[in-house]
């Protein structure tokens, strides 16, 4: 248990020391957050509608997007030689994929976290009666991401490859689930297809917990989010092959 | 010019155990082609709304093709408006009262009030539609600048791994080199090209000539070409230039209105999207299907413009870094 929070530990300090990471979670976030609610602020009534519709659907691409942060953290150039001596270390290789998963997971909620703390006050968005339950529900979903990430990168090899995989994949699963915006204009096929979207169903429920203070949807979502996670935790152990480095 | 095809040899050889990546950039940027041609031929609903009638002796509005209704007995939640599920919800009460509830602005909530008293009147005047050549490009252009940017992959692992300086003392052309990079890029966009050729051999409109597009696509490939170079200059890491790169551009498509044409209430961001050479890009097809082109060829020149501006910064560092070195 000491061995796997060493490892923790250093990948913890990797991750906070990377500026790339840290400005793709925070700033990349941040920026899409207000341009998209300026650029659409014309079609509402109130500027703030915009900006509550855009601040949850973008937290909730952002949070998806941890899984490349998890990519990089796991794959990068500099850090494959390492994960190898670790494998032949007391650590073992469960070490390796977890810990990557468990630091993304802490470091991508910490940056969200940071985001929700600056917007909220600044744009007047509200996040719920009880912003205790919105901030709860982003755990389940950032840990899937991250493992999601890991899970990628167990079973392509490398990071390129898991990280464009994953940024098209989750970004066109994004435009179907109206992150971007809404499909239910466009079409029966379109709009059938959205409800196929899992990021659909996270926008539901996130959406229902800051407008109409309902937890309807969030519990199941969190379940979910946690079966989804298990399973891929079980896939990394069962796609992890140590040849891979080397 | 040996040089110039040994390096592309070489390229091709390179991407095969990278074809993954590469397969899916291009699977996605075709997609996206066919999706803008569906999406610009579904005929678009302009409002849905839930109508909520006081009793059951108020009458319910029909369906047209720009208003889709539904019934219902109950308010829907809040959470329903803001996804836009339905963009208003209409209560009306049993002596011919409307009350409209809505997130959108005066002009879309009076085009509604419009539609539900008329629901076959006439909507020219309220917003005017793009056609299908400028979506074609506006929706292929994210994925090709992003394509451009990681396909200059060899250039960027020659310089992490310091081959380019090798490279560079090496008794070759340091252009052609660099040139055989950029033939490579445009290359492996070939196939968006094809697609578009096939769509319009089998005869379906594309909104534009195949040379319209070929142009228009040759110029998207030195705009991405040059912003990657710059990128990859700037940054060692390939990794992070690519990720810095992708945020950039999925922010500057989405500001020039490459998904979607924009209105903003703020005119000094206006006039900042107006400097985005994706935004000068779109702006001239707009024109080009109007047939109005010739009198907006400036619109190019700033493209080309852009480009060699990055493109020279880029020769610059990389001079200032190698050659004077040595």
């Amino acid at each position: 248990m000491r061995c796997f929070f060493t490892v923790l530990k250093m990948d913890l300090r990797n991750l906070f020391r990377n500026p790339v990471l840290i400005g793709y979670n925070t700033v990349f976030a941040l920026l899409l957050i207000l341009i998209m609610g300026f650029l659409t602020s014309g079609d509402y009534a109130s500027g703030k509608d915009a900006f509550q519709y855009y601040l949850v659907t973008m937290l909730i691409y952002g949070m998806l997007s941890g899984a490349m942060t998890a990519t990089n953290c796991f794959m990068e150039r500099d850090i494959r030689r390492p994960n190898l001596r670790i494998i032949f270390s007391p650590a073992g290789s469960f070490s390796v994929y977890f810990s990557k998963t468990l630091a993304s997971f802490l470091f991508d909620y910490t940056m969200h976290l940071l985001l929700l703390a600056l917007l909220c006050p600044l744009l007047h968005v509200t996040l719920g009666a009880q912003p205790l339950y919105f901030l709860l529900l982003m755990a389940p979903v950032e840990f899937t991401a991250a493992s999601l990430g890991t899970f990628f990168c167990c079973l392509l090899h490398t990071e390129e490859a898991a990280s464009t995989l994953l940024s098209m994949t989750i970004s066109l699963l994004c435009i179907l689930g109206g992150t971007f915006f809404s499909l239910n204009g466009m079409g029966h096929i379109l709009s059938m297809l959205s409800s196929f979207s899992p990021v659909k169903w996270l926008n539901d429920a996130f959406f229902a917990l800051c407008c109409d203070n309902s937890q309807a949807l969030a519990v199941p979502v969190a379940f979910g989010c946690l079966i989804f996670s298990l399973l891929l935790t079980a896939g990394c152990a069962l796609f992890f092959k140590t040849e891979d480095y080397l | 010019m040996n040089t110039f095809f040994t390096v592309l040899k070489n390229n091709y050889l390179r991407t095969i155990p990278r074809i993954v990546p590469v397969m899916i950039y291009t699977g996605v940027t075709l997609l996206t082609i066919l999706f803008s041609i569906y999406f610009t031929g579904t005929q678009q609903v302009r409002a849905r709304i839930i109508y909520i009638p006081a009793d059951s002796s108020v009458s319910i509005p029909h369906s047209s093709s720009a208003l889709q209704v539904t019934a219902s007995d109950t308010a829907p939640s809040c959470a329903d408006l803001m996804k836009r599920k339905y963009d208003a919800a209409i209560f009306a009460g049993s002596d011919g009262s409307y009350q409209i509830r809505t997130y959108l602005n005066e002009k879309s909530k009076n085009m509604i009030l419009n539609l539900v008293k008329h629901p076959d009147a006439d909507l020219s005047s309220y917003e005017k539609q793009r056609g299908v050549g400028v979506n074609v490009l506006g929706f292929m252009m994210m994925f090709l600048l992003m394509s451009a940017l990681s396909n200059l992959f060899a250039f960027s692992d020659d310089r992490e791994q310091g081959q380019l300086s090798r490279i560079i003392l090496a008794p070759i052309s340091f252009s052609w080199y660099m040139a055989a990079h950029m033939v490579y890029c445009i290359t492996l966009l070939l196939p968006a090209y094809l697609l578009l050729v096939l769509l319009k051999l089998l005869g379906w409109n594309i909104g534009f000539s195949l040379l319209q597009f070929a142009g228009l696509i040759l110029l998207l490939a030195l705009l991405g070409i040059s912003m990657a170079l710059l990128l990859h200059t700037l940054i060692i890491k390939p990794d992070n230039a690519n990720m810095l790169g992708n945020s950039i551009t999925v922010l500057t498509c989405l500001l020039a209105g490459s998904f979607h044409s924009i209105t903003s209430r703020y005119p000094v961001l206006n006039k900042a999207t107006d400097l985005l050479p994706q935004k000068k890009l779109l702006d001239y097809a707009g024109y080009l299907e109007q047939n109005t082109a010739a009198a907006h060829s400036s619109l190019l020149y700033y493209v080309i413009l852009f480009s060699l501006f990055l493109f020279l910064i880029s020769v610059i560092l990389l001079r200032k870094q190698y050659l004077d070195k040595k």
